[in-house]
């Protein structure tokens, strides 16, 4: 899943017309301030009148990257006990939300967690304490601890079930070996486990601090308002510096890494793997998401022109780019027929080595942007959709990435597709996981262990 | 005609506490109503596109005809949207963008969303898919036929369905146009030609049946413009369809039918509410929320196990237990009712138990602590329910196509906030005495249902 943003301008209009057509900005025109609190709480309001509603998130820089050895499922833990914990007055807080008919939801990420609270816009003054003290103060509970624990590995045992998801482990595993992106998000059921009400302390007054933290709200809301509002109910908490240092980058293999495994399946699974931009290079990551668009984000995709309508070495394929602090990964997967894995294989890397090979061609690319465009409007129509995006780029970068995305994907040249695709899509620099139909014909297993 | 548009729109402008987004309500020459509303946080515009003429609207055609038609113009507009200018609109379905045309109980509806380069053409194929002249092809009529006839075969899949057929005999009276399967019967359909469906469109589809409410990021004048230019040249149906929102009548009923392989007890009990926009509607839509959720009375009554020994899992317990409540739906004659699925044997205690909620606001009012917590989860869910352009289109357009007015929707907030509870009494006692059963039991095979007054 992809966060994108767009900033109308005088040179985007430029651009957009000799390009893709003339378009709106994505998330809007609504007003956007932005202002660090003294504690170093950064609050982002987007002020949306036209509807009596207002929508909130917290986010907090401590996902499953922000893990240290012993932790690892401390983040996605953290975050199903504050759903559940009690603060002051006895209050749970999802519990509450829901009663009153508001909507509330968390989320785990490798760089963030994030809490959303979505209300009639009269109530957000009583909901505002109530998340603060869930964020900062609800007690975690060792009784709601090992029901939770449950409840997680309920969960993963489910994720195992699947196969995509479970390809998806795989890929991450085998193309980081070292780099806590490797990892599921919410940890291995046997380090779940192993957590502690002393340990998820730990990880949490480390990161649970509002130098730490961002709170981002769109819709019927005063800005001014709202950010002395947080400055009073936060001031008591001390911004702190956490004691975390970004573990160091691992580069892309050199030579391919192999993985084959059999599972119960009527088909088989493939997917591919390669290394991609982090948001610290965002030419990069805009031309990479108008790579995945070109080779698979529609019926039209390359990849799926080629391996399921022409060659007919796959039932369906889908790509994935998902934007993050660190380097992560350009995925292709594929529902390959029993048998035809290996042809699959070598027309998916022929495809993308194309596009190594030669620009698209300006027809290509903007369809590329306006499918892009269109995709990135519908994904952020809602107040809370937009909470999430703004969130996610303010908690990897800055929220000011999700409002100029789309100006810079429009500025992007059939060049620096090739360009990118060169840099990061290296025909020997992938990680390959093939799920082979149980009883199927083709590869032997290549033994890499994980 | 533009001097004429601008010299009829009426500005409206806010009446509460938040102030109702900039729009503008205009009738059309062809006398299609115009709500514009202005909605600038996103580059996303929708509409709703309404016609006063459902299933459940009386007339001379054979039942079913309106699904029908509707079917076949989802049909047609899908052929379009790979032709020509519409290609573009076609290519952003792939990220989002999706026009839908569907039939309700009285009212045929369009509903799309799309970006704001696109939304005209989807409102150009709304158009022509409604009001247009392209016949129907036998293929197209055949397909439909196929399609609704597939849905009306009984199973076990679809008892809740079923009893919904049989509640809604017993609700509105056996002959009454709302009452059984939606698409009418096997009968009906198969009866109906390429000639009746022309026929219903040209007397009865047009313009001056319809209203259209559209969101997007423009200036209401030229959202208006953009409806205008869509659908503008398109002539007025030969009959006029006034809007109405009718209070339910008659006694209290029961009907019941059975279905082969079936082995339980299913039962909705429910009872008519005040027709839609009204105070009356709010407060019914507030017992509903004192009788719902996780801390709403049917969750909190210990008879539902004690009773009817009905299991309430965990998972199960937190949407409320094993009753599920349907809430009051916009419609001609709205109701509030509650299903369950109990042995055969505790229909009668199922029936009184379901029942006793209902006539409990008919005794005694709520107390202020419940009410307030009502009204909280009323006005979020209200507010909430406007998120998303379409939403928002459909929510005040229904206030148009049901003749109350905007005024209403502007409102709600405070509306539900001034109810008290004496007001909510008076409401329940005026409209839950006339109660209505629809029974599906356990039998050789599904047969016609019987209906049978009862005694209060």
């Amino acid at each position: 899943m992809l966060r994108r943003g767009a900033l109308y301008g005088i040179l985007l209009v430029c651009v957009l017309e000799t390009h893709a057509g003339a378009q709106l900005p994505a998330l809007g025109s609504g007003q956007v301030s932005q202002r660090t609190l003294a504690n170093g709480l950064s609050v982002v309001v987007k002020e949306e009148r036209q509807w009596p509603v207002v929508s909130v998130g917290v986010f907090i820089r401590a996902g499953s990257l922000h893990e240290a050895p012993g932790q690892e499922g401390a983040a996605h833990l953290v975050e199903h006990l504050l759903f559940e914990a009690t603060g002051d007055g006895g209050v749970k807080l999802a519990p509450e939300i829901e009663a009153i008919g508001g909507r509330v939801a968390a989320t785990t990420m490798r760089d963030f967690v994030q809490l959303n609270v979505t209300v009639a816009s009269r109530y957000l003054e009583d909901v505002l304490p109530l998340i603060v003290r869930a964020v900062f103060e609800a007690k975690l509970d060792e009784q709601v601890l090992q029901r939770e624990i449950e409840v997680i590995k309920r969960e993963m045992a489910d994720r195992q079930e699947r196969a995509d998801l479970y390809l998806l482990d795989m890929l991450w595993r085998l193309a980081f070996r070292e780099h806590p992106y490797g990892r599921p998000i919410g940890g291995r059921p046997e380090d779940v486990g192993r957590l502690s009400l002393q340990v998820l302390e730990s990880f949490r007054s480390t990161h649970y601090v509002p130098g730490n933290m961002s709170i981002v709200a769109v819709g019927d809301v005063d800005g001014q308002w709202l950010m002395a509002r947080l400055n009073e109910l936060t001031r008591q908490y001390e911004g702190g510096t956490r004691e975390w240092t970004a573990p160091p980058v691992e580069t892309a293999p050199a030579t391919p890494r192999v993985l084959t495994a059999q599972v119960e399946r009527d088909v088989s699974l493939l997917g591919v793997a390669w290394h991609a931009p982090s948001i610290a290079e965002k030419g990069d990551v805009c031309a990479m998401d108008l790579i995945y668009t070109l080779l698979g984000a529609s019926a039209s995709g390359r990849l799926r022109r080629a391996l399921v309508d022409e060659k007919r070495v796959a039932l369906s394929v889908d790509t994935q780019f998902l934007t993050q602090k660190e380097p992560g990964l350009f995925i292709v997967t594929a529902l390959v027929p029993k048998g035809r894995e290996q042809e699959a294989q070598a027309f998916l890397l022929d495809e993308v080595r194309k596009l190594t090979e030669s620009p698209p061609s300006d027809a290509e690319l903007d369809q590329a942007k306006r499918l892009l465009y269109a995709d990135y409007a519908f994904t952020n129509e809602s107040y809370d959709e937009q909470v999430g995006s703004m969130g996610f780029y303010e908690s990897i970068d800055t929220y000011r990435f999700a409002l100029d995305y789309v100006s810079a994907v429009m500025a992007i040249t059939p060049d620096q597709v090739r360009e990118t695709a060169r840099k990061y899509l290296r025909p020997d620099a992938y990680s390959l996981v093939v799920l082979q139909a149980a009883g199927g014909p083709g590869e032997a297993d290549q033994g890499v262990e994980l | 005609m533009r001097r004429l548009c601008a010299a009829s729109a009426i500005l409206l402008t806010a009446m509460t506490a938040h102030a109702a987004p900039p729009h503008q309500r205009i009738t059309l020459p062809n006398g299609l109503v115009v709500i514009a509303v202005e909605d600038h946080s996103s580059a996303v515009a929708a509409f709703h596109l309404g016609v006063r003429l459902g299933w459940g609207t009386p007339s001379p055609y054979p039942r079913g005809l309106a699904a029908l038609a509707q079917q076949i113009n989802q049909t047609k507009a899908e052929r379009w949207l790979a032709e020509g200018d519409s290609a573009l609109l076609h290519g952003e379905m792939q990220a989002g963008a999706a026009l839908v045309l569907n039939a309700e109980p009285d009212y045929l509806e369009a509903r799309a969303q799309a970006t704001d380069a696109n939304i005209g053409r989807a409102l150009a194929l709304a158009g022509r898919a409604l009001f247009g002249s392209d016949e129907p092809t036998e293929p197209d009529l055949a397909q439909a036929k196929a399609t609704l006839l597939a849905a009306n075969r009984p199973s076990l899949q679809r008892v809740v369905e079923l009893t919904y057929y049989e509640f809604t005999k017993a609700l509105y009276g056996r002959d009454s146009s709302l009452a059984g399967p939606v698409w009418g019967s096997d009968d009906d359909l198969v009866h109906v030609n390429v000639g009746a469906v022309s026929d219903f469109a040209s007397q009865r589809v047009g313009p001056n049946n319809a209203c259209l409410c559209i969101v997007g990021p423009r200036k209401a004048s030229s959202l208006i413009e953009m409806a205008r230019e869509a659908l503008g040249s398109y002539q007025p149906a030969v009959q006029t369809i006034e809007p109405s929102v009718q209070d339910p009548v008659g006694r209290s009923k029961v009907s019941v039918s059975t279905l082969a392989g079936w082995r339980g007890a299913s039962i909705i009990v429910g009872v008519p509410v005040p027709g839609y926009g009204g105070r009356g509607y709010l407060a019914a839509q507030l017992v509903y929320m004192m009788l719902s959720g996780p801390d709403g009375r049917l969750a909190e009554d210990p008879r539902i196990e004690e009773t009817l020994g009905l299991n309430r899992v965990a998972g199960r317990r937190q949407e409320g237990g094993p009753v599920t409540l349907l809430p009051p739906m916009a419609g001609p004659q709205p109701f509030l009712a509650a299903h369950v699925v109990a042995q055969p044997r505790q229909l009668e205690a199922a029936r009184a138990l379901l029942l006793s909620h209902f006539m409990a606001f008919t005794e005694s009012p709520p107390s202020a602590d419940e009410l307030a917590r009502a009204k909280k989860r009323l006005v979020n869910g209200s507010a909430l329910a406007q998120l998303g352009h379409i939403n928002a289109a459909k929510a005040l357009n229904l206030y148009e196509l049901y003749g109350v007015g905007l005024e209403p929707a502007w409102r709600v907030q405070s509306d539900v906030l001034s109810l008290g509870a004496q007001e909510i009494m008076a409401m329940a006692r005026e409209y839950f005495a006339r109660h209505a059963v629809g029974v599906v039991l356990p039998g050789p095979d599904e047969t016609a249902g019987a209906d049978e007054e009862e005694g209060q």
